[in-house]
């Protein structure tokens, strides 16, 4: 008996060194600049190489479509042609079907047409300024997802509105590589698009992919680890695009309800959901909510778990992230968040 | 056909599992005091240098920005892009958070952290 057991072992581990020596998988990673952010993919398997090549080029093929300021874009032809409706690939009509059910659901917190908004604070611009009241008001006239029309492939703005889709894009573009992974039977690859992290499987080693939380009030520290294998995981905060005017920090996410930054009393808002470009959008929903319209936005549609850090030092967790999510440091007093049916 | 003796296999056994014990030892310390930095341009990866082995400051002078090099850590210490986001952001000793100065296309990053595979953030 005892003898059998011995052999067992010799067989495992010869198994298990034969392994770890033979069938490391390709491996093949790029960085790109695209979209306004900095992207990183890494891809394991057969045709890595080849794999992130298309990759690669499916995003630059996206950022010209998707771009604001690219005036030969598809949503600046949207823009342009506002007052009468213009076909639309379906790259963007998916990305509009999507954001006009967050705008609604959020009771337009979420609003695609804050372009002119944005233009006017001219944000990671050298023309970044704090506007008058007069000229807030008058951008805010044209702000209102209720008068994004949608007929079939084609779309109508209202006579001087503009869209800009920087707050689903770049989800958007991640579900999109993922997609790409699977269908070509990538079953391990990392995606990170400035911030929005999508995952395809578990590391090549079978183990999670472990995703840092930064920490939004020292940038350079981490507030928690998630463990995630097939998912996307995006986070919206106001602590990196910014400018100081008169010592005041004005942040990058503007409210369509006041037209100025948010003041909803979040610091960072992380969505973990399977499909990345709901976790993009969602993620600058819930920040734009506040904490009680957060949970509650949660709490009724669900399909997706967040992690809110708030301007009072609380770290607010949606139970389906227990398990998978492990806090860094104390500098945050964690609470979790319970459905409508929970404790 | 001749048996293996029980003694043998134990031998064998032993010696398999000191050979992978050596093996993880030695495949763990190879460049483990390695700090190897790495600077990109537009994705092109244009320098490469190991903190670790530092021991006088100097700078690496890009086009649109300057990197200063010290020991064991690693700056952006001037740039000419509006936000100056990257000067902003001081030094870098670890993997997990590289400096972006995304105006000018420019990455400075440590080769990755044990244990983290990517960062969420507020950048997006």
């Amino acid at each position: 008996m005892k003898r059998r057991l011995l052999l067992v072992h010799i067989v495992a581990l010869l198994a298990v060194i034969l392994s770890s020596c033979s069938a490391k998988p390709e491996r093949a990673e790029s960085t790109v600049f695209a979209m306004d952010t900095l992207m990183y993919l890494e891809v394991y398997g057969d045709e890595a190489q080849a794999t992130v090549a298309q990759a690669v080029e499916r995003l630059y093929f996206l950022d010209g479509l998707l771009s604001a300021v690219n005036e030969d874009s598809e949503v600046s032809k949207i823009n342009k042609s506002a007052g009468g409706f213009v076909d639309v690939p379906d790259e963007i009509l998916e990305q509009l079907n999507a954001a006009q059910e967050v705008s609604r659901r959020s009771g337009g917190a979420f609003d695609i047409s804050v372009l002119p908004l944005v233009t006017l604070w001219g944000f990671g611009t050298e023309n970044a300024h704090v506007p008058s009241d007069e000229e807030i008001e008058a951008a805010r006239r044209y702000v209102d997802y209720r008068n994004i029309e949608l007929s079939g492939s084609s779309v109508k703005l209202a006579e001087g509105m503009s869209i800009t889709l920087g707050a689903i894009a770049k989800g958007y573009a991640s579900q999109t590589l993922a997609e790409l992974f699977e269908g070509r039977g990538i079953s391990s690859a990392l995606v990170s698009l400035g911030g929005n992290v999508q995952v395809v499987g578990s590391k090549p080693d079978g183990s999670k992919w472990r995703i840092a939380l930064q920490d939004p009030v020292n940038a350079g520290e981490t507030a928690g680890v998630l463990e995630l294998s097939d998912m996307a995981a995006v986070t919206s905060g106001g602590y990196e695009r910014y400018f100081e005017q008169e010592g005041k920090i004005y942040h990058h996410i503007l409210d369509p309800k006041t037209g100025r930054p948010s003041e909803s009393g979040l610091l960072s808002v992380t969505i973990v959901c399977e499909n990345g470009m709901t976790a993009d959008a969602l993620s600058t929903a819930l920040f734009l909510l506040g904490e009680d319209g957060a949970i509650e936005y949660w709490r009724n549609y669900g399909g997706f778990e967040a992690l809110l850090i708030t301007d009072d030092g609380r770290m607010l967790v949606t139970e389906g992230l227990r398990g998978s999510f492990t806090q860094s440091g104390d500098a945050y007093t964690l609470e979790y968040v319970y459905g409508n049916g929970g404790a | 056909m001749r048996r293996i003796s029980n003694k043998a296999l134990l031998i064998i056994f032993a010696a398999l599992l000191i050979a992978s014990a050596v093996w993880i030892l030695i495949a763990g310390s190879i460049k483990q005091d390695e700090l190897l930095a790495e600077i990109y341009v537009e994705g092109r990866l244009v320098h490469t240098v190991d903190l670790s082995e530092v021991t006088e400051s100097y700078t690496i002078n890009l086009p649109h920005n300057t990197i200063l090099v010290e020991p064991g850590q690693i700056s952006m210490s001037s740039a000419d892009c509006p936000d100056q986001l990257c000067v902003r952001q001081g030094v870098i000793k670890s993997g997990i958070y590289p400096i972006i100065c995304l105006p000018n296309k420019v990455e400075v990053r440590i080769a990755r952290e044990s244990g983290i595979d990517a960062v969420t953030g507020g950048r997006s």
